[in-house]
């Protein structure tokens, strides 16, 4: 084809309707990308993960190889191809498997943190400046500087605009600072229109709390997928991107994750009836491979031996800098990390959850792609990190799904009823991390899983609802919605990894898990996790259910409080001081263990559980 | 006996498997005879059914385990009968990369094949990968690396294999997530295997 011959295809996606023009003979899943949708491909479209499976409503390509690898003929009858193995051909009308949506607040359970004493290190001022005169000449700067009796440094857009609002507002303006630092000057009183936001970063969900900074109120908040998912599903798939696309890859990593926070701040002042420009404060925790990447900071150190990030101190840097929609010249704050993977999620969460101050031996989880655990044996705490991969997320499951409208979040089997419980209490149509966690657990618990996490029949009656055999056997939970066998062996290596992490770190501080006090889990699983079924699924060692705590998410949470008490950020020394990283890699034991952990407890230890609990109950 | 073995390894009864062999050995049955006629072809069907799609890691994981749980009581005896083991193989995860899972997991593989593995661990650099291979004598070298970052320390180590002038005596073997046959056939490796049940096959053909 000779150039600007480029010819181009018309797409239709449903069920939107929206008709894109894509250049024939590109690779299908890149050209959606740049039309800026979301498809998943955790293989990053070598065709080796069928992740990133699309609808042909029309004009289906033939099936390759690849497509027949992951999908079977009645899939593919359907229209089903897996879009990296395509180019753009003709028109089309093709379904995404994206899921969007808000994340139903009432199944996060987000529990907004109130009352208190607040300091956020911003305030806002009402001041009538005196008027100049013959005899005072004083500049409007320093008119102003004096009046607050204090000097300031002022960003050269703000102070453009000083002399317009002072001489149209008959000197009055409402001041808006940080420490030595005008942020906003404003006509009229606005000393109450200060707010902040707190972003949590995770590999898979987004999370933003809005919140006015003058009583310290929670206003609105908002949580999304990641949309850097789309170039791979865990940190290390991301760093590659980076280590093959080189600076535009990082560009384009950073710019994606941006717009996808700037959507939820545009919707959450729109929800509280504010305007963007006036969130002055932004306070940002996530892994560190996701604050590199939200800074534009090339992560590559953080992959390989011996795991050197760019940087792990906490970092301040202005909105504008990274494109962040709040008032340009306010300040992101950027929460400090232990290691390449103890990060700033963990730090706030440690913060939330209160580790390491009193005498007591409590273990701290953050279940997410990662997991992360902190074990605190008195004042010191011992912390890693694993590799659980997204299972727990919903995101490398067959019908998994974030904890949006629609996703089974919670399974029950009490007096012979299956119960599964649906966020939005709307039809099922997918499950998340808590709903998959129940339900492997019921599914071992009355024995349709073996030790060994096999579905197998029994005389129970629920056999009925197992489907298929061998590798293809599927049992259904409701409305369609099926936990797979496969399914079943991603949760196995992902419990595998937390419960090995586990295990070492017991190891380590020379305790054992009855000495634990306290086990406090945040992250994926949310506020609705059921702490038996942490037990019975044997991620968690034999302890007592009530010693169990689930803390929602506990980074996001920790990010609220630095938000509004700036003096917690000297608690986050403190904690960082005090915790001893601990490199699971570098432990020769962890293999071994995470092999043995793979296998459920055995059903002489879900009797014992079942005691224990009856005795407590 | 020998079928009780053979299922407690599919089934990866990984607790009791070191008492079954032992009784197996106390009932006269010899190490070899568990080893080819118990533990092998158990082992062999993990591969297929794995192959097949009828097995998932985790279940191939648990049964090699398994596997290795029989063979820690038969090494002894094995040694001490003077059988010989179908080859030697000196296995690691390349310099920088940590990933040792995979790599475990094809060295148990190899050792239920009747392979004498020798497992450098991770981070193993040229040098010792080239100071095994003039000690132990290997037939094979396998290098695995899960990074593309990594990956490129594999032609570093065929290189310096050259260098001692071992590469006419040993067969490179790569495998992990970005490695390709084509990376290795640019390398100049004698072999990929893009899983632990091929890896196996591999050694068999290349011997």
């Amino acid at each position: 084809m000779s150039k600007g011959e480029d010819k181009k295809a018309k797409l239709t996606i449903m069920p939107e309707k929206k008709e894109i023009l894509l250049s024939v003979g590109e690779n299908l899943l890149l050209a959606l990308r740049k039309e800026g949708l979301n498809i998943q491909s955790l293989c990053n479209g070598a065709g080796t993960c069928g992740q990133c499976r699309i609808r042909f409503e029309q004009g289906a390509p033939s099936p390759t190889d690849g497509d027949r690898r992951f999908l079977d003929s009645q899939e593919i009858q359907d229209g089903w191809r897996l879009s990296c193995l395509h180019k753009v051909e003709d028109k089309a009308a093709i379904y995404l498997t994206t899921q969007t949506g808000q994340l139903d607040a009432k199944a996060q359970e987000d529990i907004p943190l109130e009352g208190g004493e607040i300091d956020p290190g911003i305030d806002a001022h009402f001041l009538r400046l005196p008027p100049p005169g013959r005899d005072d000449q004083r500049a409007d700067l320093l008119r102003l500087q004096e009046t607050l009796g204090q000097e300031m440094t002022v960003p050269l857009p703000v102070l453009k605009r000083l002399p317009s609002i002072l001489r149209d507002n008959e000197f009055s303006l409402t001041v808006i600072k940080a420490e030595k630092e005008i942020l906003n000057l404003l006509p009229n009183d606005h000393s109450h229109d200060i707010y902040g936001v707190a972003i949590d970063i995770g590999t898979t969900t987004l999370a933003c709390y809005l919140f006015e900074l003058v009583e310290g109120r929670q206003l609105a908040v908002a949580a999304g997928s990641n949309s850097q998912r789309a170039f791979g599903a865990d940190v290390i798939s991301r760093i590659q991107y980076v280590h093959e696309q080189g600076e535009q890859g990082l560009v384009e990593l950073q710019r994606t994750v941006v717009d996808a926070l700037n959507k939820l701040i545009v919707g959450m002042a729109r929800e509280a009836r504010i305007e963007t420009p006036a969130i002055y404060k932004a306070t940002v925790v996530g892994n560190p491979t996701m604050l590199h990447l939200f800074l534009g900071i090339d992560p590559s150190g953080i992959d390989h031996s011996p795991y050197v990030p760019v940087m792990q101190e906490g970092l301040t840097v202005e909105a504008d800098e990274i494109g962040l929609d709040i008032c340009r010249s306010a300040k992101a704050d950027i929460i400090p990390a232990i290691s390449a993977y103890v990060g700033a999620d963990i730090i706030a969460g440690m913060l939330y959850a209160n580790l390491g101050m009193t005498d007591a031996i409590e273990l701290f989880l953050d279940i997410g792609t990662n997991g992360e655990i902190a074990l605190a044996v008195g004042k010191k705490i011992f912390a890693c990190s694993t590799a659980a991969g997204p299972a727990f997320e919903g995101a490398s499951i067959s019908q998994g799904m974030s904890a949006l409208d629609g996703a089974i979040h919670r399974v029950t089997f009490e007096e012979d009823v299956l119960s599964c419980f649906v966020i939005g209490k709307k039809k099922a149509r997918g499950i998340c991390g808590s709903g998959l966690l129940d339900a492997v657990a019921v599914l071992r618990e009355i024995g349709l899983i073996d030790r060994s996490g096999r579905l197998c029949r029994t005389e129970h009656p629920l056999s009925s609802h197992i489907e298929g055999e061998g590798t293809r056997a599927r049992f259904l939970l409701s409305d369609g919605v099926y936990i797979t066998q496969k399914d079943i062996r991603e949760f196995q290596l992902a419990k595998a990894a937390i419960r090995a992490g586990i295990e070492v770190m017991l190891e380590h501080a020379s305790i054992v898990s009855d000495d634990i006090d306290r086990v406090l889990v945040g992250g994926a699983f949310g506020s609705s996790l059921s702490p038996q079924s942490l037990l019975r699924t044997g991620l968690l060692p034999l302890i007592d259910a009530e010693r169990i705590i689930a803390l929602g998410n506990s980074a996001g949470q920790g990010a609220k409080l630095i938000l509004r008490d700036c003096r917690n950020t000297q608690r986050l020394q403190q904690l960082i001081k005090s915790t001893n990283y601990i490199e699971l890699s570098f432990i020769k034991e962890f293999s071994q263990k995470f092999i043995t952990h793979m296998q459920f407890p055995t059903d002489k230890e879900l009797l014992t559980l079942q005691q224990r609990s009856e005795r407590e109950g | 006996m020998l079928d009780k073995i053979k299922q407690a390894v599919l089934a990866g009864e990984m607790e009791g498997i070191a008492e079954l062999t032992n009784q197996a050995l106390a009932q006269g049955i010899g190490a070899r005879e568990i080893l080819d006629q118990a533990l092998t072809p158990a082992m062999d069907i993990v591969g297929e059914e794995y192959e097949k799609g009828d097995r998932y890691v985790p279940e191939m994981l648990i049964s090699a385990e398994t596997m290795k749980g029989a063979v820690t009581v038969l090494k002894p005896l094995l040694v001490e009968a003077g059988v010989k083991a179908r080859g030697k193989v000196v296995i690691g995860t390349v310099e920088g990369d940590l990933h040792d899972i995979g790599k475990d997991l094809v060295a148990m593989m190899l050792e239920g094949a009747g392979f004498e593995v020798l497992n450098l661990g991770a981070e193993v650099t040229a040098e010792q990968f080239v100071k095994t291979a003039k000690e132990y004598e290997p037939d094979i070298v396998g290098m695995s690396a899960l990074l593309t970052t990594t990956m490129i320390h594999m032609p570093d180590v065929i290189d310096a294999l050259q260098q001692a002038g071992l590469r006419d005596r040993v067969k490179v073997i790569i495998g992990g997530a970005p490695v390709t046959q084509g990376y290795a056939d640019k390398i100049g490796a004698d072999g990929y295997a893009p899983d632990a049940a091929s890896a196996t096959k591999l050694a068999k053909s290349l011997l």
